[in-house]
């Protein structure tokens, strides 16, 4: 059991990390943001390239490869998504894929296909029935650093302040002189760095692969959306919720609780669950009253 | 004869009606007048059935009018023109007076597929009421045009020609004169006077208080959400706790 | 070259009667539909099915016209009460869990695997059916767009209350739609298995109904025509892959990502320069009953 939750904090830490910034996005922008895996796997690959080509350290890799892919965001918005904000939240949606469709290629095209693994060799550990290693600790133990990091950001600062305030209301934060702007490019900068974090920390935990972005796109999303999809902290306890549900209903023996002979999920169906749980939650949202009248 | 009763609707802590209660008899235009946020728009939401009310119901000829489903609200014959008109402004204003005629068999797809004939009757009838609509809020010159290219004002009388392409037993307009020109204000004016004198019942939100004057029979004045004065337009301007909400009124 | 000439022709068909149907949910009706996927793979799915359980040939076509309009009606049910994102990603999640459903579970049709499916020899017959099914659509799709039907649709599309304040149910069109345009894509999609011959989850992932996405955004939504050009455009883009990879000497793998990344260009490039698409609404300035 503990084998279990042990294995579900881990990946809940790579995937939170990455929902978060979803959910961040979501909260200023209004939109769900298709991007955003891709921009982990290009944390990843930058991460990996400053590590192998640069001779930099892991730590210091992952914090340049951060503010790396923040910028490459922040010059996408300008791009693409700055003349497009009167849109639909579904025109974004699709523009986003584009996007998505555009960075997929490009990392596709200058690393190939190959799949590459980091050059770590960590060191077994075994605590309280659980085996793990010395890097799943690094792992939990940074999304956790990048967790308390956000949450002084958002409550001690005021960019934070400013940040919140765009999330609540857009329109009053304006006129109380909140340049939006700059907060957008603030919010993009956290936002894709989270997700290089994320990249990178999955990359280690897994491999480094081109469609490392499909294997990510539907937990985060999902753990998005357990979490509230505009609620920055509630990403992180979804992605856990999420984990923890995966791993309960693969690893515990359902049949044999049930008395009807030992079974339990097939570890394949990983994905069927994220995305079951994604959709009922979003068809239990309840509408918000007076929506006809406000439209 | 059209009765809303005990109104109440609330958005999270802001109680926007209180216990509103309305009366309006055929053949008659009732006045609904306040300062801004007073829930005046809020109550012709619930009686056409766009908003859902905490509590209360509304009838019409002693049937009740479902809450919250305006499709039902409309079938029921009442009419709801928008403050900000609701139009589609990727059609034509014809096309846009069209689709206020209920009762279209081309738009279910076994009348389209088995009975075309029967189609294409029914849309030469509702075209040449469009045109006799079209007519009688002088906007026929405009026929051709896409409804967002038009005025405000001009939008505005669109909005009341879809609504009477409908035969609404009630109207209910929301600041039919606001930004609308002098001119244009007259010939609502003079379309409300028919249609009243046609024993339809009519709701009327303003600001335009010599508009107010000049057509209601009654008035009712609502401030933040509750009704502080009922009567006729002279009594109303003469009552102090009107005079005491109500912004901008010359004395 | 000429089988290949055929086989164009027959894959922009069929995609092209995808694109129709996505004309009719987001062109006309304004519904944004993120697992159009879903009744093209059940389509063709259900002759899978039918291939694995020994039901018989037509079966495949009752599952692909009758049964994907149904589950269309399933899940438009939301849709009243969901904002128009929160919508779309429903749709995108039920497409999901259909293809990680068949994906999983090889009872059904061979799970990963696939399963193979009574193939059309003859290019020929098989370029044939697809274009009648093409021009049953257009035909079908240009009778509601010149309609009140149609009308009252593209109101919807611009403001569902005020369609409703008309005494319209909203949800009814919704339904309609739904229905008509999911039988569309589920014919398509058992036309696909039997033309291809062989069918499995991979071919139905999120990136299918963003190509078919990626054809209606370019052509422009809002026309039929439109729709046909971008599926062409599209489908002979990717279809070339090959070529263009022969010609310039690059790895096949290398140009596929190529391909993507340009698909992913013409997307964000429609959007910022010219978001009615290649061929926008046509203005019906003289409706034929005002002469």
């Amino acid at each position: 059991m503990t084998q279990i939750l042990a294995d579900s904090l881990i990946y809940a830490a790579e995937i939170g990390i990455i929902a978060m910034g979803v959910a961040l996005c979501f909260a200023i922008l209004r939109f769900a943001n298709f991007a955003h895996v891709q921009f982990a796997v290009v944390g990843a690959y930058l991460t990996y390239s400053a590590n192998r080509f640069l001779g930099l350290p892991l730590v210091p890799a992952t914090l340049l490869s951060a503010v790396a892919t923040g910028l490459l965001a922040v010059g996408i918005d300008r791009a693409v998504f700055a003349r497009l904000r009167r849109i639909t939240p579904e025109g974004k949606m699709i523009v986003s894929w584009g996007v998505a469709l555009i960075l997929r290629a490009a990392i596709a095209c200058c690393f190939g296909g190959a799949s590459r693994v980091f050059p770590v060799e960590p060191a077994a550990l075994n605590a309280l029935g659980a085996y793990f290693t010395s890097q799943d600790v690094a792992v939990v133990a940074a999304t956790l650093a990048a967790i308390l990091a956000l949450h002084l950001l958002l409550h001690r600062t005021r960019a934070g302040t400013a940040l919140r305030a765009l999330a609540s209301n857009a329109e009053l934060a304006e006129t109380r002189g909140i340049p939006a702007e700059r907060m957008i490019a603030l919010m993009w900068l956290i936002s894709a760095g989270f997700a290089a974090i994320g990249g990178t920390l999955f990359a280690l935990e897994t491999r480094l692969q081109p469609n490392m972005d499909l294997i990510i796109l539907l937990p985060t999303f999902s753990a998005v959306t357990i979490g509230g999809l505009d609620r920055v902290f509630g990403a992180a306890i979804g992605a856990l919720v999420l984990s923890l549900a995966q791993n309960l209903l693969i690893g515990v023996d359902l049949g044999g609780l049930l008395g009807l002979g030992s079974w339990s999920v097939p570890t394949r169906f990983r994905d069927f669950i994220a995305v079951g749980a994604m959709v009922l939650i979003l068809l239990l949202r309840r509408r918000t009253p007076g929506a006809l009248a406000a439209r | 004869m059209l009765q809303a009763a005990d109104i109440s609707v609330a958005y999270g802590g802001f109680q926007a009606l209180a216990g509103v209660s309305l009366r309006a008899e055929a053949g008659s235009i009732l006045g609904l007048v306040g300062p801004n946020g007073s829930g005046k728009s809020t109550l012709l939401n619930v009686i056409a059935g766009v908003q859902f009310p905490d509590r209360g119901s509304v009838t019409l000829d002693g049937r009740t009018v479902p809450a919250g489903r305006p499709e039902l609200a409309a079938q029921c014959g009442i009419g709801r023109a928008f403050q900000i008109p609701r139009l589609t402004r990727r059609l034509t204003v014809f096309q846009n007076v069209l689709i206020g005629a209920p009762d279209q068999p081309g738009e279910r797809v076994s009348e389209l597929l088995l009975r075309p004939g029967r189609v294409r009757r029914r849309e030469r009838e509702i075209a040449e009421a469009a045109h006799a609509v079209l007519r009688r809020v002088d906007l026929a010159h405009k026929a051709q045009d896409y409804a967002g290219n038009l005025s405000g004002g001009q939008q505005k009388l669109l909005s009341l020609a879809m609504l009477l392409m409908g035969h609404p037993r009630v109207l209910l307009l929301d600041e039919p004169a606001a930004g609308v020109n002098p001119v244009l204000i007259a010939r609502e004016i003079a379309l409300l006077r028919e249609l009243r004198a046609e024993r339809r019942i009519i709701v009327l939100v303003e600001h335009n208080m010599d508009m107010i004057a000049d057509l209601c029979d009654r008035v009712i004045v609502l401030d933040a959400g509750e009704i502080i004065a009922e009567g006729s337009p002279a009594a109303i301007r003469a009552d102090a706790r009107v005079m005491r909400s109500y912004l901008g009124e010359p004395a | 070259m000429t089988d290949f000439a055929i086989y164009c022709v027959t894959m922009i068909a069929i995609w092209s009667v995808l694109g129709i149907s996505l004309h009719l949910q987001f062109g006309l009706t304004g519904l944004v539909n993120f697992g159009q996927v879903l009744p093209f793979a059940i389509g063709a799915y259900g002759a899978g099915f039918a291939a694995v359980h020994g039901a018989p040939g037509w079966s495949g076509w009752v599952i692909g016209g009758v049964m994907a309009p149904l589950l269309g009606l399933v899940v438009i049910l939301p849709a009243s009460r969901l904002t128009q994102d929160y919508w779309a990603l429903v749709t995108l999640g039920a497409g999901e869990l259909f293809r990680l459903a068949m994906l999983n579970i090889p009872g059904i049709a061979g799970g990963v695997e696939g399963v193979s499916v009574a193939r059309i020899n003859a290019s020929g017959t098989a370029m044939l059916a697809a274009l009648a099914l093409l021009v049953a659509t257009v035909l079908f799709a240009r009778r509601i767009g010149h309609s009140p039907l149609g009308r009252m649709l593209r109101v919807l599309r611009e403001d569902e209350v005020l369609a409703a304040t008309l005494g319209r149910d909203p949800v009814r069109f919704q339904r309609v739609v739904t229905a008509i345009s999911w039988a569309m894509a589920g014919l398509a999609g058992t036309l696909y298995a039997h033309v291809i011959g062989y069918i499995s989850p991979s071919a139905f992932t999120v990136a299918e109904t963003f190509l078919i996405w990626i054809a209606v955004v370019l052509g422009g939504p809002a026309s039929i025509l439109g729709v046909v050009l971008g599926t062409t455009i599209i489908q002979l883009t990717a279809l070339s892959t090959r070529f263009v990879a022969q010609w310039s000497q690059l790895p096949f793998e290398f140009v596929a990502n190529l391909r993507l990344g340009l698909f992913g260009l013409v997307l964000v490039l429609v959007f910022l320069l010219r978001p009615e698409g290649l061929v926008p609404e046509r203005r019906e300035r003289v409706d034929a009953a005002s002469r």
